[in-house]
């Protein structure tokens, strides 16, 4: 949104000639950054996982809303990943990947690091026990 | 059984691996293309015996890496692993065990036809393309390889493209079906790749027309005059036939592009497997574990309609990536309800149609779809042209716009369809051509909702059913219809031990 922001400013900048003074074009700028920041929060607070008994949930998404289930006795792998700011942060993202899945079917963000691993090592408890 | 020895690929293998790396140069020969065009301009490396040196030491180096391929390339067939051995700079040693080999695929090209070896692809659940291959391996190496498979997966797999195979009676196979003369002209009248390789002809012709005269063509200033002299009446006679004669050579090219690759075409059902082999010069053979198709998806176009035909696409894990699926161009109904049958449940679809009682999605999607694509682009289009002061006839434009996308919108509307049954999903969708998806419910990975603002505030959900071969779609679904989907295949999921079904 921000990024949108930017562009329509550079595109009104150069494409109109008329005269724009710059405290004007701050205000798109200002709007796109302030609505980038309450999607986030709204992202934040529509996200969520569960662990049930067979399956794991995740729901995420702000207009359009996404839950996903999968069963534990489905999951092939679980994948934990922080990168530099993750880890300065004290945060991982937790992978979990399915047969035939690509990239993973659901992926978890900004769980703190000691949940992740709680999650993975529970996820890895349920796969042994199917097996 | 004692684990065996390290054994080489035939020699042929050098052709192979000559030819794969000259495909994965051609690939990459846009890169190349600028360094050579900086080589050729700041240098005097130009004249033509030059050039021939270059090429021959360039095909020198790639002949000399192929005979390093096909050294350094050894295989060992132990008791419950292949092992292959690979690479000329970077080595790799593949170690894929029998009972995770989800279908073997051999092939026969003319030169190997001719010399008696078999190229060999080995898929596993997860990768994208094939496992392993052995190219160029003896007939019986091939043999042996199917033997470890099937004993520990049980995988029937009969050597077919040995030159003296074993009778179908003798590796428990049985006939489903093969075509016969006239099923390659339906093949080929129904194939859409006629309608394509029309379309980029008609673009052919309009790009020669337009540059003919610049690049004095040699037959197109007669063309031009003969054209010219021609009054109204030789031209009505005119447009029509050669329009027909184009569509006619095309199909003739499809239906002789069918026979090539569908001749001897065979379908053979073993205890637990299915099995495709065909093609006149090539021979394909593949062979695919019941216990691992994903899903079914037959297409029908409206050729396919009217000549009450389908065909059905066989796929497995990581078909979606790329992986093997197993073709079948022409099924009848009875023939699709077997393969159903065979592939996902004994008592799916009894009836043996192509289309069962399909519940219909919900009405919304129609209004969805007439906004989304009809109505927002047509008001668009129109305050253009208000801006733009367009004669009036031009508003007729965003008129017919949105009277196409609403009847468009009512044709997919219709077409598209679900069915949850105990043992059996099967999902429909389309517009000239329908695309009928069947699949077990246990083999869903995983189960996704998703929901558009205009789906909340109607109740709706799209569901996502996410198995190993791709995703099926069922969009705009009552809530309700949705929960009893997904609890369908979570059920199945929770009733089986099996990860990768």
């Amino acid at each position: 949104m921000f990024a949108l922001a930017v562009g329509a400013w550079v595109i009104v900048t150069t494409q109109i000639e008329i005269f724009v003074p710059v405290w004007i074009g701050l205000i798109p700028l200002g709007l796109g950054f302030a609505m980038s920041i309450m999607h986030a929060a709204a992202s934040l607070a529509h996200m969520g996982y569960a662990l049930r008994h067979t399956e794991l949930l995740f729901r995420q998404g702000v207009w359009w809303r996404e839950l996903t289930v999968v069963p534990f006795n489905r999951i092939q792998h679980v994948e934990t990943f922080q990168g530099p700011l993750e880890r300065s942060l004290g945060l991982a993202s937790l992978s979990v990947y399915t047969a035939g899945s690509g990239g993973g079917d659901v992926q978890v963000p900004g769980l703190a690091h000691e949940d992740a691993k709680r999650i993975r090592d529970q996820l890895l408890s349920q796969l042994n026990t199917n097996e | 059984m004692t684990d065996t020895v390290w054994q080489r690929v035939s020699p042929l293998a050098i052709l192979f691996y000559l030819g794969q790396t000259m495909i994965q140069l051609g690939k990459s020969i846009w890169q190349l293309a600028v360094p050579a065009t900086a080589v050729f301009l700041t240098t005097d490396f130009v004249s033509v015996p030059q050039i021939i040196i270059a090429c021959g030491f360039a095909l020198s180096g790639l002949f000399a890496y192929a005979i390093a391929a096909y050294w350094r390339t050894r295989f060992r067939l132990d008791a419950h692993q292949l092992v292959l051995r690979t690479g000329v700079f970077r080595r790799r040693q593949l170690n894929l065990d029998y009972a995770r080999v989800q279908s073997v695929a051999a092939e026969q090209n003319l030169l190997y036809r001719l010399t008696g070896v078999v190229d060999i692809r080995l898929d596993s659940p997860g990768s994208a393309a094939e496992e392993a291959r052995l190219p160029a391996v003896a007939p019986a190496v091939a043999d042996e390889l199917r033997e470890r498979i099937r004993s520990q997966r049980k995988v029937a797999t009969p050597n077919v493209l040995c030159d003296d195979p074993p009778s179908l009676e003798s590796t428990g196979f049985s006939v489903l079906t093969t075509l016969r003369g006239y099923d390659f002209i339906r093949i080929g009248i129904a194939s859409n790749r006629a309608l394509v390789l029309l379309a980029l002809a008609g673009s052919a012709w309009g790009t020669l027309a337009s540059q003919g005269k610049k690049i004095n063509l040699p037959f197109f200033d007669p063309l031009e005059s003969w054209l010219i002299t021609l009054d109204w009446i030789q031209w009505l006679l005119l447009i029509p036939s050669a329009l027909i004669a184009i569509v006619l050579c095309f199909m003739l090219l499809s239906i002789v592009g069918a026979w090539f690759r569908f001749s001897d075409f065979k379908l053979l059902a073993g205890d637990d497997t299915l099995q495709t082999r065909a093609g006149l010069l090539t021979r394909h053979e593949q062979t695919v574990s019941l216990q691992k198709v994903q899903q079914l998806r037959m297409s029908r176009g409206l050729l396919h309609r009217w000549m009450n035909i389908a065909s059905v696409r066989i796929h497995q894990i990581g078909s979606s990536a790329g992986a093997t699926h197993l073709d079948v161009p022409l099924t009848r109904a009875s023939l699709f309800a077997e393969i159903v049958r065979r592939c996902v449940s004994p008592t799916a679809l009894r009836d043996g149609r192509y289309q069962p009682d399909y519940g219909a999605i919900s009405k919304h999607y129609l209004t969805a779809r007439w906004r989304l694509i009809g109505a927002i682009p047509a008001i668009a289009m129109a305050t253009l042209m208000m801006v733009r002061s367009a004669p009036a006839l031009a508003y007729g434009l965003p008129v017919l716009w949105l009277i196409t996308c609403i009847a468009i919108s009512y044709v997919r509307y219709r077409r598209h369809g679900y069915l949850f049954d105990d043992d059996v999903i099967a999902t429909r969708r389309g517009l000239a051509q329908t695309h009928t998806t069947v699949m077990a419910p246990n083999r869903v990975q995983a189960v996704q909702y998703k929901q558009s603002p205009f789906q909340r505030r109607r109740g709706l959900v799209t569901l996502n059913l996410i198995t190993a071969s791709g995703t099926t779609k069922l969009p705009f679904l009552e809530i309700v219809v949705a929960d009893r989907g997904a609890e369908l295949c979570l059920n199945a999921a929770a009733r089986t031990d099996l990860r990768w079904h």
